[in-house]
């Protein structure tokens, strides 16, 4: 059994490397404020969406960057890690996330950048007419993606730990060094708005693309290549826990697991472009066609998700078991990078994963702030407010709910992070049949999505808050039986369901009484609206 | 010359009804889980079920690409399509634009 070096102190090569990348990229992320400015730099569009300036080459990073998260480094492999087969559900969630994108969000952005719209609330709230359900969409964003944001500080945390700073503990003296990382991070999003990630982004993929490539290559060879790898994840995944009497999982798919596998990739590809910040990413780029055009090429993220993913099975066979890495599967990736690189690319790699946290992060706060401005502030506090006044308030806001997932995490431990970004998954997927649904018809009543929202939170908030284990007593598992069968399934599709059935029934009887149907402020030609010019794409995309 | 095609491309067009396909065919192969939950046949030391889903990855991004061109193309007649029968309306005087 190999055991996590941290015991024997700082790592001071790895900590140096990790230190000297993240002040260079900090040093960007302060220079972003001026890469391409252009109009009013009040505009909430400016800080906010970077001027919806991006073509598709800063386009192609920055979509990256909401796929390329804490998530898909620490948590993903970690979950292979821990259970095997199931958690590669994440492969088929980042293949079917293409087609969705293709199919609908050139219509989201047709629409948006018609009437001018920063977030998908603002949508929402146009289209059918009801504050209420815009304010349902932009608090259900704003509450999913605090925990979101929490989850890559503890990809952060998890990288500080095994270099031997840092914590799983909740001490202030030794959480300082995510502290300081993270006071940098708000400084510079504070400054540059979206032009600080879309720059941090190049370094970002960069050191990633280096760090997979040899990891994929290097770590096979050293562990005696891939056939002992997949032998020592079967073998170990088919050991019986002595608690639960149970093997932990199996490098295929158990018997009645191919539908939690097939809701859980499904689900989350569904989710995935309902998070505000996922949106952004589309939001700023200048044309309708570059978000289709990208999504070819975005594949790559794809194809190298699942290699990562992998990365669990290299560190069970590595010798890495969940007591040994401080009884969190979540260190299993920074561990294995510890334990197989030579310090100095250790450090390269750890980096990859702080500054892979970093970029999502800062779009996800940003995202959030812009929620908060348009669709609360602005809505019901202060309609009458300036675009000056709209960009302060999503400055302030971005800081405070950065520092509100940073208390999350030092306040809470880290499974409870993970815990709640799984159950922001859930609430987020019931924000579907307003966004995506409103995109293509207005046959649902506005208070029949509402109905229908409240439904699916409700259901899949119980339901999660149920799921218990031997280990914990809330939140213990994704999936969950399917009222009435013996089908396990994932609990935002079960929930995505209750919310459509609810949807279908209030909105019969809504229109049999003829409740009052809100005002449309689009139109059917909106919705493949381009921007100014009718141009061939390519000669203005040589342009720019 | 694109003035030529006296029919209007309909809803479905072959071009369209090949994007659709390209869309679809991912979402179905990735749904299908009990076709692909097997060791065998490997690819080195790959079993089936983790090579398949990573060639599905590169599959995807061909037929987006495909897809894209297609979407482009079949866009591309339509406003050729429209900018004749608009011709031939101010030519023909108003009695046949409305058609």
């Amino acid at each position: 059994m190999r055991t996590l070096a941290s015991s024997s102190g700082v790592h001071g090569v790895e900590l140096g490397v990790v230190t000297t990348l993240f002040l260079l990229v900090a040093v960007l992320g302060f220079l972003a404020a001026r890469w391409r400015r252009s109009g009013d730099s009040n505009h909430l569009h400016e800080w906010g969406l970077g001027g919806r300036s991006f073509g598709g080459f800063i386009t192609w990073f920055l979509i990256g960057g909401d796929l390329y998260t804490a998530y898909t480094f620490v948590a993903v492999p970690a979950s292979l890690f821990a259970s095997g087969a199931l958690g590669f559900f994440a492969v088929g969630y980042t293949i079917l996330v293409w087609p969705l994108v293709f199919i609908f969000l050139p219509r989201l952005w047709s629409v948006s950048r018609k009437h001018g719209y920063v977030t998908p609330a603002d949508f929402v709230g146009g289209r059918h007419g009801s504050r209420a359900l815009s304010l349902a969409i932009a608090v259900t964003g704003i509450v999913a993606t605090m925990p979101y944001i929490a989850l890559q500080l503890v990809g952060i945390q998890s990288v500080l730990y095994v270099m031997g700073v840092g914590s799983s503990s909740s001490s202030f003296a030794q959480d300082l060094p995510l502290f300081v990382a993270f006071v940098i991070l708000a400084a510079f999003t504070y400054t540059s708005g979206l032009r600080a990630p879309a720059a941090i982004a190049f370094v970002k993929d960069l050191l990633i693309y280096i760090t997979i490539l040899v990891a994929v290559i290097y770590i096979p060879m050293r562990l005696g290549g891939w056939t002992h790898i997949f032998s020592a994840a079967s073998t170990r995944l088919a050991t019986k826990n002595p608690v639960t009497h149970l093997p932990a999982g199996s490098t295929l798919l158990a018997h009645g697991n191919s539908l939690p596998f097939a809701t859980l990739a499904i689900g989350s590809a569904m989710a995935l472009f309902m998070y505000p910040h996922a949106q952004v990413g589309v939001l700023a780029t200048k044309q309708r066609s570059t978000v289709r055009r990208n999504v070819s090429a975005l594949t790559v993220y794809s194809l190298m998700l699942g290699f990562v993913a992998l990365l669990g099975y290299m560190a069970i066979a590595a010798g890495f078991t969940t007591k040994s890495l401080g009884n969190n599967a979540q260190h299993a990736v920074p561990a294995l990078f510890d334990a197989m690189f030579p310090s100095w690319f250790a450090g390269i790699a750890l980096s990859a994963i702080v500054i892979g946290a970093l970029v999502p992060a800062a779009i996800m706060s940003i995202a959030a702030a812009n929620l908060f401005t348009r669709n609360i502030y602005v809505d019901f506090i202060k309609p009458d407010a300036t675009p000056k006044q709209q960009t302060d308030v999503s400055k302030w806001v971005s800081l405070l709910v950065k520092f509100g997932a940073l208390a999350f995490v030092l306040g809470l431990d880290a499974t409870s992070a993970i815990n709640f970004q799984l159950l922001g998954g859930v609430l987020i997927l019931q924000t579907f049949p307003a966004i995506v649904g409103g995109l293509y018809t207005r046959y649902f009543h506005r208070w029949a999505l509402l109905l229908g929202w409240a439904a699916g939170i409700v259901y899949g908030a119980v339901v999660a808050w149920q799921q218990s284990s031997a280990t914990q007593h809330h939140f213990a598992s994704q999936v969950a039986l399917i009222p009435w069968t013996h089908q396990k399934a994932y609990i935002a599709v079960t929930a995505l369901v209750v919310n459509l059935v609810v949807l279908i029934v209030s909105n019969f009887v809504l229109k049999a009484v003829k409740a009052p149907a809100g005002v449309d402020a689009t139109s059917a030609a909106d919705y493949d609206h381009d921007a100014e010019h009718e141009e061939p794409l390519s000669v203005t995309e040589a342009a720019a | 010359m694109a003035g030529g095609t006296t029919t209007p491309p309909g809803m479905i067009t072959p071009l369209r009804l090949f994007a659709t396909f390209c869309v679809l065919a991912p979402t179905v192969a990735v749904i299908a889980v009990p076709t692909y939950n097997s060791a065998t046949p490997k690819v080195g030391a790959f079993p089936f079920f983790y090579w398949y889903q990573l060639i599905w990855v590169v599959l995807t991004g061909v037929l987006m690409v495909a897809a894209y061109w297609a979407m482009k193309i079949d866009e591309r007649r339509r406003k050729e399509f429209r900018a004749a029968a608009k011709a031939a309306g101010q030519a023909a005087g108003d009695g046949e634009a409305g058609a």
